[in-house]
């Protein structure tokens, strides 16, 4: 039986009669998207390895709660963004609670910068060309408030529609197209001297 | 509001340039003559397209290889029992297969047996069997009473619906049954599993 070439729903009916052949192809499909998600959320890849870990592992287990009629991967995403924001808002709490300002947040963004781009067959100085410009959004990205980079990155970088992201954030759609919306507007005033 | 949608005059609203900027199906008609001679909304369709092309570019970091290992060792999945009984048969068939003929052939025998047997019939047999049930669960029905009594456990039940006189009793009946009720509908909502929500209520 070669699952690579099985759907998500197919995966997830396997897992669900507790196939673990199934279970890691699911994984290899989706470790890069999740993590890649919530490294881009949090900026620390030892914490989003830690809280993409965790993702699998809820939702794995917990897959008799699982809804079919959705999407898996969107549920995925949902049980990843849910445990990124609510670490990322005790963190806050916490930062609050010791330094008495949530500035701190702030320069901890400043600082984080790179998330390093392979290169694949490009000549070396158009592969540091790409990557400077990738770590360039990649820091116009991370200046974002959370809801918008979060949403424009599921919107842009993930190619989700409009209604998995109100999905998997948990808001209305309205609320979703306000934040992409915001985002652009905030990139495209960032970035124009890279989009022209 | 259809005044607005036919009329090519008017700037493109957001989705509009989103449709454009990302080549999605939907294209109308009075847009797109729109767009054909309206610089600005020419150059926001552009600005999108690049910050997408940008985007959608960057790269998918990947966790350390170990990932999937790690994950694998925390998750344990559990099929439900119908389907570890059909995995069951599946891969074991042949005994299985073997043990409900060997089974199939017994209760047959003894079918023709008891058949066979003329001052035994199905009904004698029958009736002999519930007379033992009847007689057992008589004796069952008996052991309790007697132990309660001796415990002095029913007494005191009975002088206490003694004290509260009938109309209590009533009211504590209902009172049970309620607490019965409330609790089978929990015993029923808990065997449903809850859509998974993991975010604080915020
Ligand atoms: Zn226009």
């Amino acid at each position: 039986m070669d699952y690579r070439e099985k759907s998500d729903p197919e995966l997830v009916e396997l897992c669900k009669r507790a196939d673990e052949r199934a279970a890691v192809e699911l994984l290899r499909r989706f470790e890069r998207p999740v993590f890649s998600l919530i490294y881009r959320m949090v900026r620390d890849r030892e914490l989003a390895e830690d809280l993409a870990q965790e993702a699998f592992v809820r939702a794995f287990n917990n897959l008799a709660r699982y809804d079919p009629s959705y999407k898996f991967s969107s549920w995925l995403f949902k049980v990843a963004y849910n445990l990124t924001i609510d670490h990322l808002r005790k963190k806050r709490l916490n930062t609050v609670s010791i330094h008495g300002s949530p500035s701190a947040v702030t320069t901890e963004l400043q600082a984080a910068t790179a998330i390093t781009v392979e290169s694949t067959e490009e000549r070396p100085d158009e592969a540091l060309q790409s990557r400077e410009i990738g770590s360039e959004i990649e820091v116009a990205i991370g200046e974002l408030r959370q809801e918008y980079r979060s949403a424009i990155i599921l919107r842009h970088v993930e190619g989700r529609s409009y209604e998995e992201i109100a999905e998997i954030m948990d808001v209305p759609l309205g609320t979703v197209k306000t934040y992409i919306h915001r985002a652009r507007k905030e990139l495209q005033g960032q970035l124009q001297h890279l989009l022209e | 509001m259809r005044d607005r949608a036919t009329n090519p005059r008017r700037h493109l609203i957001p989705d509009e340039v989103e449709t454009f900027a990302l080549g999605l199906p939907a294209r109308p008609r009075a847009a797109r003559a729109h767009l054909g001679e309206c610089a600005e909304c020419h150059r926001e369709v552009e600005s999108l397209r690049a910050l997408d092309e940008a985007l959608s570019g960057l790269a998918h970091p990947a966790p350390s290889p170990r990932f999937a290992e790690q994950v694998m060792a925390r998750v344990s999945l559990r099929a439900p029992w119908y389907a570890r009984a059909w995995t069951v048969t599946r891969e074991r068939w042949v005994p299985l297969a073997a043990a409900s003929l060997a089974l199939a052939a017994t209760t047959s025998l003894m079918a023709l047996w008891l058949t066979s047997q003329p001052e035994l019939s199905l009904m004698s047999l029958s009736g002999l069997v519930v007379q033992q049930i009847r007689d057992f669960s008589l004796q069952v029905v008996m052991a309790i009473g007697s132990l309660l009594w001796s415990s002095s456990v029913l007494r005191s039940v009975i002088e206490a619906s003694e004290r509260i006189g009938t109309e209590g009793a009533i009211l504590l009946l209902s009172a049970l049954s309620l607490v019965t009720i409330s609790a089978a509908g929990a015993m029923m909502r808990l065997m449903q599993p809850a859509p998974l929500r993991l975010r604080n209520a915020a």
